[in-house]
């Protein structure tokens, strides 16, 4: 993907005479429009396959909104990252919608939430913003607007999960959007924790000695 | 020909410059930034 962004850029850039500098730019939001159309693509194609496309996407976009705020740990590879990505997505919008449909008893349900939107709050107040080295935030300026932007999208989320559960007593297949919107919460905010970015880490690990053992 | 990569070059440098503007991209893969970009 990132070679056809890449070329795609190259031969708009000589098409259009634009600059080295200006061909980067372009390079670099073309792969962000295609990592956003086939991971939307995918996530509706598996999620349709077993049963969960909008639970999956919900997910998926919720990890996304708060992601864009607080970042997080990142897979080193694009594809680790699609895999990734998808697997839990499509995995944990099954489990939302079991838990919707479960007999567990409403509170232990509602218990489970309310936990994992309050450690959410807490992460993103000790850590967010979380930088990478490919992407580093070096002014002060910039890294209060994405703990302000971080906390935001966490009340926002909050509201539509409770939006979600009251419409789940006349309706309860709202109940599934809403827990995938808490599982989204729960990824990202594992994401932003040391325990996260090890985890990630180690599956680049695997994933670089699967590549050299292929070649 | 012209007029469409003009389309792709002007949506693709929106998209470029609302990822600059994230703390990082929104799937968990983060390429390097171009430099015309960077937070310095």
């Amino acid at each position: 993907m990132q070679r056809l962004s890449k070329r795609i850029a190259a031969d708009i850039s000589q098409s259009l005479g634009k600059n080295q500098s200006e061909e980067e730019v372009i390079a670099y939001g073309l792969l962000g429009i295609l990592q956003l159309i086939s991971n939307v693509t995918l996530t509706l194609l598996f999620g349709w396959f077993f049963g969960v496309p909008f639970q999956a996407l919900l997910l998926s976009f919720s990890v996304s909104m708060l992601r864009r705020f607080s970042g997080g740990a990142h897979a080193e590879t694009l594809n680790l990252c699609t895999l990734v990505g998808l697997l839990y997505s499509i995995f944990f919008a099954r489990f939302a919608v079991y838990l919707a449909h479960s007999e567990l008893s409403v509170a232990i349900l509602f218990g489970f939430c309310a936990l994992v939107m309050l450690a959410a709050w807490y992460v993103v107040w000790a850590r967010a913003p979380v930088d990478s080295p490919q992407k580093p935030i070096r002014s002060l300026e910039k890294k209060q607007r994405m703990r302000k932007g971080s906390f935001q999208v966490l009340i926002f989320l909050t509201l539509v999960v409770i939006a979600l559960f009251i419409i789940g007593c006349n309706y309860k297949a709202a109940w599934s959007y809403g827990f995938s919107v808490v599982f989204g919460v729960l990824w990202q905010t594992f994401s932003l924790t040391i325990p996260g970015a090890k985890l990630l880490n180690n599956l680049d690990k695997i994933s670089r000695i699967k590549e050299v053992k292929q070649e | 020909m012209k007029k469409f990569y003009g389309v792709v070059a002007a949506v693709s440098t929106i998209m470029a410059a609302m990822l600059a503007t994230s703390a990082c991209w929104w799937f968990y893969y983060q390429p390097e930034e171009p430099a015309a970009l960077k937070d310095e």
